[in-house]
């Protein structure tokens, strides 16, 4: 039992002096990389939730689409859901997550803003016979610093690019790249395991630019 | 002279035909050349400024190097030749860049942003300026604040300014009845009503129309970063959005001298 508190007080002490050391490159640096991990996880869920048709050129069910949908939205802070939270005695509800866009062919154009798990949905119901997205490897996202925001909590800006391709019956008839920023969360938080750093995302801002 | 022309004739080589890399390569645009150069985050920007991050190929050793590295910090459409008076006075902005060994940080006083904002005011899109800063709660804790508001909405500016528009002199005698109707009717008109020549502060005003859900801001339609970290300028980034170069992302697209 000793050893048990020993051990935890142990990497209590250690997880705390890691945080409070975050401004040292070596912690920034490993939580920023995994921060560009889950980006790059997204994006894999993205692609998956786009595909229509498999390798054997079966179609893929809207259900594993919609599994993929789910497995995203977990990635989000509150699963992309909105929220509540206290601030002293006021209630305060935080919208679910958040998806700008804005096209470089049409600048005068409002930014179209919807909530990511609208997003997903309406991307896992385009009317294309097949679509295929790919995104900047995991190794070029671009992350900005981390900045604290609240005891125990940072955050930073993810940037990377992202093509996407709609095709009807084999031609491509829709193109375009576009550059996205998202928000992510760092989190300290207490789990099963101990101390833990959790990695949340955030809002994302997108620039679309039309090519077919 | 010839320093000069040197040194524009390889920021334009260096800008215009990128390390050797001349042709766009299948899946160039996700992590090819003009990804990689783009300065997508202004984080990336100050780090480029601070010469703590450099670009692929680039050797600082030298005092041109160091020029060089950072005239690819600017809107190149800005410079014509080298005889031109922009690329002069970049060229005296970056040697005064270093020879102070400026340094930009998150934490400086003396940069901020400006925000041309489209909202929603009466049912009809407005166009509101903010000027935003950031501020340090406690060491390390930083947040953006609202440091100025500007737009025709935030004016108040009556239909006309008319003598019609006047509390009468014996109006104390009734209890000043009319402020009723002058604050419900003639309501539009109420800087009438005000000590002549007295203008409100826009950024007051700004924050009272929010507070009362009249005024709503939809989205940012331009946004730009000042800095006046370098003594003797003030310096603005803008952002480019230019498809394959590697002159893209937020660069120095305004400098000029200021009086110390």
């Amino acid at each position: 039992m000793k050893r048990f508190a020993a051990r935890w007080a142990g990497m209590i002490l250690l997880a705390l002096m890691s945080f409070s050391a975050l401004a040292q490159t070596s912690e920034e640096d490993m939580l920023r990389r995994r921060a560009a991990e889950k980006c790059a996880q997204f994006n894999n869920y993205v692609s998956l939730i786009g595909k229509k048709t498999g390798k054997n050129g079966k179609a893929i069910p809207v259900e594993t689409r919609m599994f993929y949908r789910e497995a995203a939205l977990k990635l989000f802070i509150a699963n992309g859901n909105s929220y509540t939270e206290y601030v002293g005695s006021e209630e305060r509800t935080i919208a679910g997550v958040m998806m700008q866009t804005t096209s470089v062919n049409r600048p005068n154009q409002k930014p179209k803003s919807t909530l990511m798990k609208t997003y997903l949905l309406n991307l896992a119901n385009l009317r294309y016979s097949d679509v295929v997205i790919t995104s900047t490897d995991v190794s070029n996202i671009k992350v900005s610093s981390l900045r604290k925001i609240d005891e125990d909590t940072y955050v930073c800006t993810c940037y990377f690019n992202q093509t996407f391709i709609g095709y009807r019956d084999g031609i491509p008839v829709y193109k375009d790249r576009t550059s996205k920023y998202v928000k992510c969360y760092v989190y300290l938080e207490s789990t099963e395991d101990g101390l833990e750093y959790i990695i949340r995302l955030g809002d994302v801002y997108a620039t679309d630019t039309e090519r077919l | 002279m010839k320093n000069i022309r040197w040194g524009f004739i390889l920021l334009a080589l260096t800008l215009s035909c990128p390390l050797g890399q001349a042709q766009v390569i299948p899946g160039g645009e996700l992590d090819g050349i003009f990804y990689k150069s783009r300065v997508a985050l202004v984080d990336e920007f100050m780090d480029l400024f601070n010469f703590t991050e450099l670009r692929a190929g680039e050797d600082t050793s030298s005092l041109d190097g160091k020029r060089l590295h950072l005239l690819n910090l600017f809107n190149k459409e800005r410079f014509q030749s080298a005889k031109d008076t922009a690329f002069l006075q970049a060229l005296s902005f970056v040697d005064r860049v270093l020879e102070d060994s400026v340094h930009l940080t998150i934490a400086d006083s003396s940069w901020l942003s400006r925000a041309h904002c489209v909202g929603k005011y009466e049912g009809r899109d407005v166009p509101v300026y903010l000027t935003l800063k950031i501020q340090e709660w406690e060491p390390e804790l930083y947040s953006w604040i609202i440091s100025k508001a500007e737009g025709e909405v935030l004016t108040l500016a009556p239909p006309v300014y008319s003598r019609r528009f006047s509390i009468d002199p014996v109006e104390h005698d009734i209890r000043f009845m009319a402020l009723s109707r002058i604050t419900s009717s003639d309501r539009k008109a109420i800087l009438n009503y005000a000590p002549a020549g007295w203008r409100p502060d826009e950024t007051s005003v700004f924050f009272s129309l929010v507070h009362e859900g009249a005024l709503t801001l939809e989205y940012v339609e331009t946004l730009e970063f000042e800095f006046g970290q370098v003594p003797g300028y003030v310096f603005t980034i803008r952002y480019f959005d230019r498809e394959e170069s590697t002159n893209s992302g937020w660069l120095i697209d305004e400098w000029k001298e200021v009086d110390l």
